[in-house]
């Protein structure tokens, strides 16, 4: 329950640099809040920012660029102070009528995007290839350094990044720094896991080639605006899309907790990947094997209906897929009609994974004292509304707290703004 | 097509075979297939279909079900059991719905034990094979043919 503070709200923190903290940031930060913004990664993103564009002759709305537009505004809003690859350590009551008072631990970003700027050169000397560009659309050419990679975080020497730059971007010197401060609220908006088909053995991911995740083909997309088989390059002529993977099932993913539920996304992203598919190459041929097709959104309809019309449903979940020849992929199925087991060779399968919470979550919980669904997701959740937290002025946007798709997530964390909004 | 006629069905089948320890998922099967499709029975015998027994089961089809032959072909393997998404696991299913034929009396009480032996003896033929494959390639095929043929009968 969030009971009326005395204070008015003046400063909040923001925990979680994806689509649904970003839109929390801008909108208190142009409301004239005080926002301490936290990512754990170098770069804020998340998960959308790293997705495709799927539209095909028109827009199909899968709002990828819609969450990129939102992060940019919010890296520029007023008032936001961003704090990468920080993270939460302590949350206890707070002074002077202040809700809390968090101790935030900020790790060197070691290369300064403040005076970087975005020549690459450190990427191309790095012996290690450990600097890369995340982001581009989000970020420019600013890169960042993977540290466990870096021959130095091995004990090695190395400083030819830093010898190469040349403003003096990068910083072995800066010292990691624990900051108290004082908020007045908590937005929880650290986002989710996309599953991991690694544990569904039977399924080839990781062993066979073209066997990819939606996750794979999303980052594809973004990456070289078309999917493709990883063992060839090549343009797959027969793609299938197998549904619910890592979603409604008990067994899935022999993990301790409850995965059968509905990820809500991913049939609606397999969807416009598959006609982006046949808008590039109209002679692909695209099978959907699924349990139920999930419809949300008053348009869902009729782009199923045109779905139907150039693709194939198979209502079955298959039991294994097995390589076969010359890079193909052979999945085995119950063909309901026949009522007898059928083998179907494709060139490409796309598992279409869906949202887990994120392993982190639990001790997120705990530092927060916060409450934690029966799935593993952030907040205890009613018939209506958002999520509760039993905690006062603590809230949660996103997927920490729902499998929800971008536009959701976007309509959320507006929620959560307005119900601060009403107390600042 | 099958026809089904209502007046044939009885809707408290399922329930009772919710009520057998380990019928209790039944009714939360989505008919995906995954059992059928890994069943090893189902495989070489396109008449033994898991799903399909699990429709008519909540469809009430009691005396088709019970009366059949094909819920004493299931091997006991647990393919269907490890594969399902929503742990219906079917082979105690068929463990149930072999205990109420009983009870029923579709079969006398012996068929229970009779069907363990024939079990055990295709485990036997399977080993004798196996172990003829790996010492003695020639005994191997003599065997399999007299199986075969007298399979065959
Ligand atoms: C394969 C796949 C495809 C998808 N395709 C689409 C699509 O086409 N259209 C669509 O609308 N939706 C799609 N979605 C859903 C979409 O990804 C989510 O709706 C969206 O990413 C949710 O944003 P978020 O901010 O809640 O979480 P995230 O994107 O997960 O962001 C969370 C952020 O918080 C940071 N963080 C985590 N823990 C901490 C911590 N303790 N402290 C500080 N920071 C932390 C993370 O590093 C991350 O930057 C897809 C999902 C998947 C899995
Ligand atoms: S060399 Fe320096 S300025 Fe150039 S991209 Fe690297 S850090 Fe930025
Ligand atoms: S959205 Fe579709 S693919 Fe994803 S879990 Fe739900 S039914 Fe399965
Ligand atoms: S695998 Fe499970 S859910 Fe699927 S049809 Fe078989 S029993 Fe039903
Ligand atoms: S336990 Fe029976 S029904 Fe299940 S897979 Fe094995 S043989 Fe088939």
């Amino acid at each position: 329950m969030t009971t009326k503070s005395n204070k008015p709200i003046r400063c909040v923190l923001v925990l979680g640099g994806g689509i649904a903290g970003a839109t929390v940031a801008e909108r208190l930060g142009r409301a004239g809040l005080d926002v301490q913004w936290v990512e754990k990664e170098p770069v804020i993103g998340g998960q959308a920012a790293a997705m495709g564009c799927k539209a095909a002759d028109v827009c199909l709305r899968c709002h990828v660029c819609v969450a990129t537009d939102r992060l940019k505004a919010a890296l520029h809003a007023p008032r936001v102070r961003l704090n990468t690859r920080s993270k939460l350590v302590a949350l206890v009551p707070g002074n002077n009528g202040a809700a809390y008072r968090v101790t935030l631990r900020t790790e060197p970003n070691i290369i300064r995007r403040e005076r970087c700027i975005g020549c690459g050169l450190c990427v191309a000397v790095c012996p290690e290839h450990c600097i890369s560009v995340k982001y581009p659309a989000l970020h420019g050419g600013v890169p960042v350094l993977d540290l466990p990679l870096c021959r130095r975080t091995r004990d090695k020497a190395c400083d030819r990044c830093a010898k190469a730059c040349p403003v003096q971007a990068i910083d072995w010197k800066e010292p990691t720094q624990n900051r108290e401060l004082d908020v007045d609220a908590v937005v929880v908006a650290t986002g989710h896991e996309p599953f991991h088909p690694g544990p569904m053995g039977t399924f080839g991911y990781g062993v066979i080639p073209n066997v990819i995740s939606g996750l794979d083909a999303e980052h594809q997309l973004a990456g070289q605006h078309r999917i493709t088989r990883l063992s060839d390059g090549s343009a797959p002529r027969r793609v299938a899309f197998i549904q619910c993977v890592g979603s409604r099932s008990e067994h899935a993913h022999r993990r301790p907790e409850d995965t059968n539920y509905c990820s809500t996304v991913c049939c609606a992203y397999a969807l416009r990947m598959a006609r982006r598919i046949q808008h590039d190459a109209p002679d692909t041929s695209v099978t959907v094997f699924y349990m139920d097709i999930q419809n949300f959104g008053k348009d869902f309809e009729s782009f199923f209906a045109a779905c139907q019309k150039t693709m194939t449903f198979v209502r079955a979940r298959p039991v294994e897929i097995v390589a076969g020849s010359e890079g193909a992929v052979v999945i085995a199925y119950e063909d309901q009609e026949k009522g007898a087991v059928n083998k179907a060779e494709f060139d490409l399968v796309i598992l279409s994974i869906g949202i887990r919470p994120a392993p982190a979550a639990r001790a997120l919980a705990d530092c927060l004292r916060l409450a934690v669904d029966q799935e593993g997701f952030l907040g205890i959740k009613g018939t209506a509304g958002l999520p509760q937290t039993h905690c006062r002025n603590i809230f949660v946007a996103g997927t920490c707290g729902n499998p929800q798709d971008i536009a959701a997530t976007i309509g959320q964390a507006e929620a959560v703004c307005a119900e601060i909004l009403k107390q600042a | 097509m099958e026809t089904i006629l209502c007046k044939d069905l009885d809707p408290k089948f399922k329930f009772d075979v919710a009520a057998y320890p380990g019928g209790e998922n039944i009714k939360l099967c989505y008919a995906c297939g995954t059992c059928t499709a890994a069943c090893p029975v189902a495989g070489i015998d396109e008449e033994f279909n898991p799903r399909k027994i699990i429709r008519q089961v909540l469809l009430g089809m009691r005396q088709q079900v019970l009366k059949s032959p094909l819920i004493w072909r299931c091997i006991q393997c647990y393919a269907c059991y490890a594969t399902c998404p929503q742990n219906v696991k079917f082979r105690d299913i068929i463990q149930a719905l072999r205990a109420m034929a009983v009870k029923e009396g579709h079969v006398d009480a012996d068929r229970l034990k009779d069907v363990k032996e024939v079990n055990s003896l295709a485990v036997k033929i399977q080993q004798n094979l196996i172990n003829k494959l790996v010492t003695d390639k020639a005994a191997y095929a003599a065997q399999k043919k007299r199986f075969e043929e007298v399979n065959a009968n």
